[in-house]
């Protein structure tokens, strides 16, 4: 992948733990063995880089973040950046404390910590760093192997460094820009039935959960009869497979294209970010929900994106 | 040809399939007809997804299907793919014996059978392979191996549970390796055509060397 002229380092990775170059995946090769992938919480991801860059809509390059799934990262800039950190974790800019869901100018020799608190994970955006992409995406999967600095699907590592166009004298009039606290309505976590039977056996329990991971969230509770194995289909994140042991499998980003356990039914696109925020151990329920609601509950949260970032020259 | 289309969560829907030949006359028909959606083949279904929920989906795809005369039965001709492949597979012997062949007689089989891609899926690149035409060999009755491999080299030619598959890069396999084949089947550099399969399209084997095996 040869690097544009323009291309500096950024920033340095100093420490990493379970940190990914993500942005909103590869588009279009589904049929051909290649997974969507992109950030796990969508609408974090979202939030930190339209906090960073200028209007999202209009380029058509994938604005990227790192995913911080696990304990911390630290970078050392060489370029003056606007960043935003979205997510729960404790930030700090050479030693001070700094806030998460506003956009910040550091300097060149800044040394940025961010020490992952979670649940979930929490994205970083910077406003000139751009990744190199592999099919149109920068996205990390693990699951494919493709994507990250290496090209492969691995997370970033120390000592790798981060590389961009520097000029940031687009974007200082995001320095400042926050996010207005939009609580969405609670509602409990929506599923679209696909075996109407199983469907409703598995929204009348409650779930724990025993592993969370990209590919996906195991969840075990009550013993629901599995039918027999399906022919081998397609399927999608959020799918809900019932694995032979009777406990269930929510797939995740990573998830792969295609399985042979039965289906339960699917996670509404819009309630996807929360499987991200499950710990082992957490318990959760599912409720049925219709499809034409589910695509009702993603435009409003469209809606509700787009409405939450606040620039300050829109305050004077 | 009555089909029933249904939610697949809000972003795709799902049309059962009862043959291959089924299988491979809807989808092609709704590649051609709903060229914005992806089309996505399972064993015997069909998946149609859209990147984003999409309500009128269902119903897009419900008069898609109509618009889909029975006598389209074969999908269209797109040109087979021809593969060299070396057979000199780690299982090849263990396989003819399963099948109570010799491995000559293996290697006839599998190159002179004709198979079609049936599913994308497990890599990027990895098409599930089912034979078409008449079996020259019980094909179904050899299953997987029971323990899978951690790492098959790249380009392995494999068949288990009725099908044959070529692993576009080294990766686990719980299949049977009959033998490697030095063709691409994935370049992750080329955006507008990264696979060499495509779902429905048939593939051929040929032996490279003359096999000098008893």
């Amino acid at each position: 992948m040869s690097i544009p002229a323009d291309h500096v380092p950024i920033a340095t990775v100093e420490r990493a733990g379970l940190v990914t170059v993500q942005d909103l995946g590869r588009f279009g090769f589904t049929d051909v063995g290649v997974p969507t992938s992109g950030a796990w919480h969508r609408e974090r991801h979202h939030l930190a880089v339209a906090l960073v860059r200028d209007d999202m809509q209009d380029s058509n390059e994938p604005s990227p973040s790192l995913e911080i799934l696990s304990t911390e990262l630290s970078l050392a800039f060489h370029e003056p950046q606007v960043i935003a950190i979205v997510g729960s974790a404790f930030v700090r800019i050479d030693g001070h404390n700094a806030a998460t869901d506003v956009a910040f100018l550091v300097h060149a020799d800044t040394q940025l910590d961010i020490e992952h608190r979670g649940p979930g994970p929490a994205y970083v955006a910077l406003s000139g760093w751009q990744p190199a992409l592999t099919l149109g995406s920068a996205a990390t999967d693990s699951f494919s192997r493709l994507g990250g600095p290496t090209a492969d699907g691995s997370p970033i590592a120390p000592g790798q460094t981060l590389l961009g166009a520097p000029a940031i004298g687009t974007v200082t009039e995001r320095i400042g820009s926050f996010l207005r606290a939009i609580q969405p309505a609670p509602s409990s976590l929506s599923m679209i039935a696909v075996d109407h039977d199983l469907a409703d056996r598995f929204c009348g329990e409650s779930w724990r959960v025993d592993a969370s991971a990209r590919s996906g969230i195991r969840l075990s509770g009550p013993r629901i009869h599995a039918p027999r194995p399906i022919p081998s289909m397609p399927v999608v994140p959020g799918a809900i497979q019932l694995a032979p042991d009777g406990t269930a499998i929510v797939l995740g980003p990573d998830g792969g294209l295609t399985g042979g356990y039965p289906i339960v039914g699917v996670v509404a696109s819009a309630h996807l970010d929360r499987l991200a925020d499950y710990s082992i151990g957490d318990e959760l329920r599912f409720a049925r929900t219709d499809p034409v609601s589910a695509c009702e509950q993603f435009s409003a949260r469209e809606q509700r994106l787009s409405s939450m970032i606040i620039r300050p020259a829109a305050l004077n | 040809m009555v089909q029933r289309a249904t939610w697949f969560g809000d972003r795709a829907v799902h049309v059962q399939a009862t043959s291959p030949a089924e299988r491979e006359a809807i989808a092609s028909s709704l590649d051609r007809q709903l060229p914005a959606a992806l089309i996505r083949r399972g064993m015997a279904s069909v998946l149609i997804e859209s990147p984003t929920p999409e309500p009128e989906l269902l119903m897009t795809v419900e008069l898609a299907l109509r618009a889909i005369e029975p006598s389209q039965t074969q999908s269209p001709e797109l040109d087979e793919v021809r593969m060299d492949v070396v057979y000199n597979g780690a299982d090849l012997a263990a396989t003819a014996d399963f099948f109570h062949i010799t491995r000559r007689d293996l290697i006839g089989a599998h190159t002179s059978q004709t198979w079609r891609v049936a599913m994308m899926g497990f890599a990027p690149g990895f098409g599930y392979l089912e034979p078409c035409d008449d079996l020259l060999l019980p094909w179904a009755s050899l299953p997987r191996r029971d323990n899978p491999r951690a790492q098959v080299p790249t380009g392995s030619v494999a068949i288990a549970a009725g099908m044959s598959a070529v692993y576009p890069s080294s990766s686990p396999g719980g299949w049977h390796l009959l033998g490697a084949t030095a063709t691409k089947l994935f370049d992750a550099t080329d955006p507008e055509n990264p696979a060499l399969l495509r779902s429905g399209q048939r593939v051929r084997f040929f032996a490279l060397d003359h096999p000098s095996h008893p």
